[in-house]
């Protein structure tokens, strides 16, 4: 499994220049179930997301990217999501 | 067990407000602290500094535990500063700096030449994450300090820290606002699982492909489907105007009649 074109989540986040904190409410509000702890692990390449996550972490970064006009940047895992 | 699995079993502490395998959780921080956070960790550990002095709480070996206590006679070093402080130290060459003059002197014979201390947050008695390298310089990169802040946060939470303070600094109203969110999309997902029997994946992929396409939030597109509205991939067998058929609208239509008020509270928001 890989995931599509676009930027890595540890990428996007630091483009985004959102903290932690924002990312993981985020992730939240898109209904994911990752703590606080957890999600820094993901960005920090500690532990690797199954694609459920990462894709919960890539939209919760695309959104706030869509607030800037900036469209879905940062790439999802799994193909069915690609544009 | 390798570093992974440390690292799975540590951040899933979140919510198990009191582990019963503390301890060993606490020797996973020792030991993730001593090959995770930078080359050359010598010694790794946990110290407590109360009013009448202090005590290490785990070590990972002999010299942190001879590292501390040097600084625990002494009345002062970098991990006692860091717990009282609550300020991080940071010595990036110990054999240059004579702020610590009896710590510098110990970890001169144990071949010490840089060590961070992190304030662990909100614990009860002021405490301190220690690493001791045996190379200048050796905490000096941002990923090395992200990995130890991570360490501290994942120690505030097992040594009972409120949550507030320990993993992060989040308000109560932001966190209030983030739940309402993710409750719309968790019914919206639960409603196209069931019309279209995807697992709960499939259906936030098509909530984020069709976020996607209409290039706004996944929120928006889960009102459209509590709305009755079909994302993209079902519009085939759609009414020409986009809407679910008229039976699932209907379903929609009821469920949303059955929606408990603070539901209906929260879609209105």
């Amino acid at each position: 499994m890989t995931h599509t074109a676009g930027l890595s989540l540890e990428v996007g986040l630091d483009l985004s220049g959102m903290s932690m904190n924002e990312l993981w409410l985020r992730q939240v509000s898109v209904g994911g179930t990752a703590g606080s702890l957890e999600t820094e692990a993901y960005l920090l390449g500690l532990l690797t997301p199954d694609p459920y996550q990462y894709d919960l972490l890539a939209q919760a970064l695309n959104e706030h990217f869509v607030e800037l006009g900036q469209d879905h940047p940062v790439g999802y895992w799994d193909a069915s999501v690609r544009r | 067990m390798s570093a992974d699995d440390r690292w799975a079993r540590l951040v899933a502490i979140e919510g198990e407000p009191a582990p019963a395998d503390r301890q060993a959780l606490l020797q996973d921080v020792l030991a993730l602290g001593l090959d995770e956070v930078a080359p050359g960790v010598l010694g790794c550990s946990i110290t407590e500094a109360g009013s009448a002095g202090g005590r290490s709480t785990a070590v990972s070996n002999a010299l942190a535990a001879s590292l501390d206590q040097a600084q625990l006679d002494a009345g002062d070093g970098p991990c006692l500063r860091a717990a009282r402080a609550q300020q991080q130290q940071q010595l990036d060459v110990i054999a240059g700096d004579d702020s610590f003059a009896s710590f510098a002197a110990a970890a001169g014979r144990h071949g010490v030449r840089s060590s961070l201390s992190l304030p662990v947050p909100g614990t009860a008695t002021p405490t301190s994450l220690n690493m001791y390298a045996g190379q200048p310089d050796a905490f000096t990169a941002e990923r090395s300090q992200a990995i130890a802040g991570l360490l501290a946060r994942c120690t505030a939470t097992l040594l009972g820290a409120p949550r507030e303070a320990a993993p992060l600094n989040v308000s109560t109203a932001a966190l209030e606002d983030a739940l309402a969110r993710r409750n719309i999309v968790l019914e919206a997902k639960r409603r196209l699982a069931a019309r279209a029997d995807l697992t709960e994946p499939e259906a936030f992929r098509r909530l984020a492909r069709w976020s996607q396409i209409e290039c706004c939030s996944i929120l928006e597109v889960a009102h459209k489907v509590l709305d009755g509205q079909a994302p993209p991939e079902e519009r085939d067998q759609a009414t020409p105007d986009g809407q679910a058929a008229p039976e699932e609208r209907e379903q929609a239509a009821s469920e949303q009649r059955q929606a408990a008020p603070e539901q209906r509270d929260q879609e209105e928001r």
